[in-house]
């Protein structure tokens, strides 16, 4: 037996080069994916914790608007990036991102460490006109979430039950009293209140990169 | 499943696909090939396609042989090397962990020692040295800039200028530092609630007429103004930088000097925020920024 012959009687048998295809092609998935499947080593880190009401409600219009296509949120283990925006992406950051924001392109500056390094109201001032205290940006201004209510379709409870039920630690209390949280909050309110949320977690020792 | 199978599963999975690899290389090369054999003989393969097409056996070029087999020793020693194999760690013991820990060394030997001579300059020394004044405008670029303006002077109404010559919670070296490191909020309260319209009204013109240099003495409102106003901005309008009230009696205003804007102060109030930055910067950073700053305003 030797490859050449193998080859022929694939050529000549179609089940028989499906079932090769296959199995040659299965092989990344069995090393790569299926593994990682089998093993929820992921545990949240320390200080992160399930998004409120309202950053949860902010996460969705950041989402929404399109945010994570020209920011990123994570940082990654190089000298650089630990100096510009301090500790590397941690695993256990995310295990509350469903889907997860890491972004491929930074057009903006990585987000990950944004939270409280601008003032709420800069924030804001930013999000209706970034022209007004960043003269030479490019980012696009979003005057409308001024304008609208951040829980315009009542359904922020709905959202965390969502999320309750993939495993986020919700209390039932939580959920209950969300929509009361938000009422009367605007899109600004709740975009700004998801982007102070977004910290350096200090628990994770610095010098342990991303995994 | 415990961790050490499936470990042991991509271990043995991408070992085995290597030496697969590696046997149909050298299988497609090496064995001897009855077609090619025919070939050379001028006979055809049996097996007929469409009619008339016939299965011709021409070798592949050697070099691909060469190629493909340093490229599967190439795998094999980087799996000996570095993290690949399951659990291994490789030889070199290779993450990114000490990678990114190793730099960071490298960076604070680099530049550790120079910036503790920095920390031991005085301050003139440092506003005379043009290069560290550059780092610092950098400095000031990334962290200040997006409040206060690339060149300082204040913006949007919100953010005060750091180049006049008034400085709401003080402006010597002292109190810029401990601004920068702890951070202030303004509490201006609203008086809306406690004055009458009238009350808003005049103590409006009160302001109004200390932004100009007026006495204000002689107004009707004046011992109110003594009584709620005074604390933070002084009797007599100059501030008190230590409670952050304003100076009243120049013309340098933050949140707009018409009077729509000074009313809206004293009946809504102000909590201007400047966040701290003690975990953000190291002290030579803000060093170099109090430097820069106060060397800015001269």
């Amino acid at each position: 037996m030797n490859a050449i012959d193998i080859h022929r009687k694939l050529e000549e048998n179609a089940g028989l080069l499906i079932f090769g295809i296959l199995l040659v092609s299965a092989i990344g998935g069995l090393v790569q994916i299926l593994p990682s499947i089998f093993q929820e080593t992921v545990e949240p880190t320390a200080e992160t914790r399930p998004y409120t009401a309202a950053e949860l409600l902010g996460r969705d219009i950041y989402i929404r608007e399109g945010c994570s296509t020209c920011h990123s949120q994570q940082v990654r283990p190089l000298l650089a990036e630990v100096i510009r925006y301090e500790a590397p992406a941690h695993a256990g950051e995310s295990v509350y991102d469903r889907p997860f924001l890491w972004g491929s392109k930074r057009t903006g500056p990585d987000l990950s460490r944004v939270g409280e390094k601008y003032t709420d109201e800069w924030q804001r001032i930013h999000l209706i006109n970034p022209r007004a205290v960043v003269p030479k940006s490019i980012m696009p201004a979003y005057p409308w979430l001024e304008r609208r209510r951040a829980n315009a379709g009542k359904d922020v409870h709905l959202r965390m039950k969502a999320l309750q039920r993939l495993g986020h630690p919700y209390t039932n209390e939580e959920i209950e009293r969300a929509a009361t949280e938000v009422a009367g909050m605007t899109e600004l309110d709740a975009i700004v209140a998801y982007l102070q949320s977004l910290k350096i977690d200090t628990s994770v020792d610095p010098s342990e990169g991303g995994h | 499943m415990p961790f050490e199978f499936w470990s042991w599963w991509i271990a043995i999975l991408t070992l085995t696909s290597l030496f697969g690899l590696g046997w149909v290389t050298y299988s497609a090369y090496f064995s001897p090939d009855k077609r090619a054999k025919a070939d050379e003989e001028g006979a055809q393969s049996d097996t007929v396609w469409d009619q008339n097409l016939r299965e011709g056996g021409r070798p592949a070029p050697i070099w691909w042989f060469w190629l493909l087999l340093s490229l599967l020793i190439a795998s094999v020693v980087y799996l000996m090397l570095y993290p690949g194999l399951g659990v291994f760690q490789g030889a070199l013991n290779w993450s990114t962990d000490h990678r990114l820990a190793n730099r960071m060394m490298a960076y604070e030997m680099t530049f550790g020692p120079k910036r503790a001579e920095v920390l031991a300059m005085n301050y003139t020394k440092l506003q005379a040295d043009e290069d560290l004044m550059k780092i610092a405008e950098r400095l000031f670029g990334e962290h200040c800039a997006a409040c206060h303006g690339m060149d300082a002077q204040g913006q949007a109404n919100r953010f005060p200028s750091l180049t006049d010559s008034e400085w709401i919670w003080g402006g010597t070296i002292g109190d810029i530092d401990k601004t920068i490191r702890e951070g202030r909020t303004a509490n201006m309260a609203g008086w809306a609630n406690s004055f009458s319209e009238d009350e808003l009204s005049l103590m409006t013109d009160l302001v109004l007429d200390m932004n100009r240099g007026e006495s204000v003495e002689d107004l009707p409102i004046k011992p109110l103004y003594d009584a709620v106003c005074a604390t933070c901005h002084q009797a007599d309008g100059t501030g008190n930088p230590l409670l952050g009230g304003p100076d009243l009696t120049n013309d340098i205003h933050l949140y707009g000097s018409d009077r729509a804007s000074i009313k809206y102060t004293i009946a809504v109030g102000r909590n201007g925020e400047m966040p701290a930055f003690n975990t953000l910067l190291d002290d030579t950073e803000i060093k170099l920024l109090v430097a820069w700053i106060t060397k800015n305003r001269e």
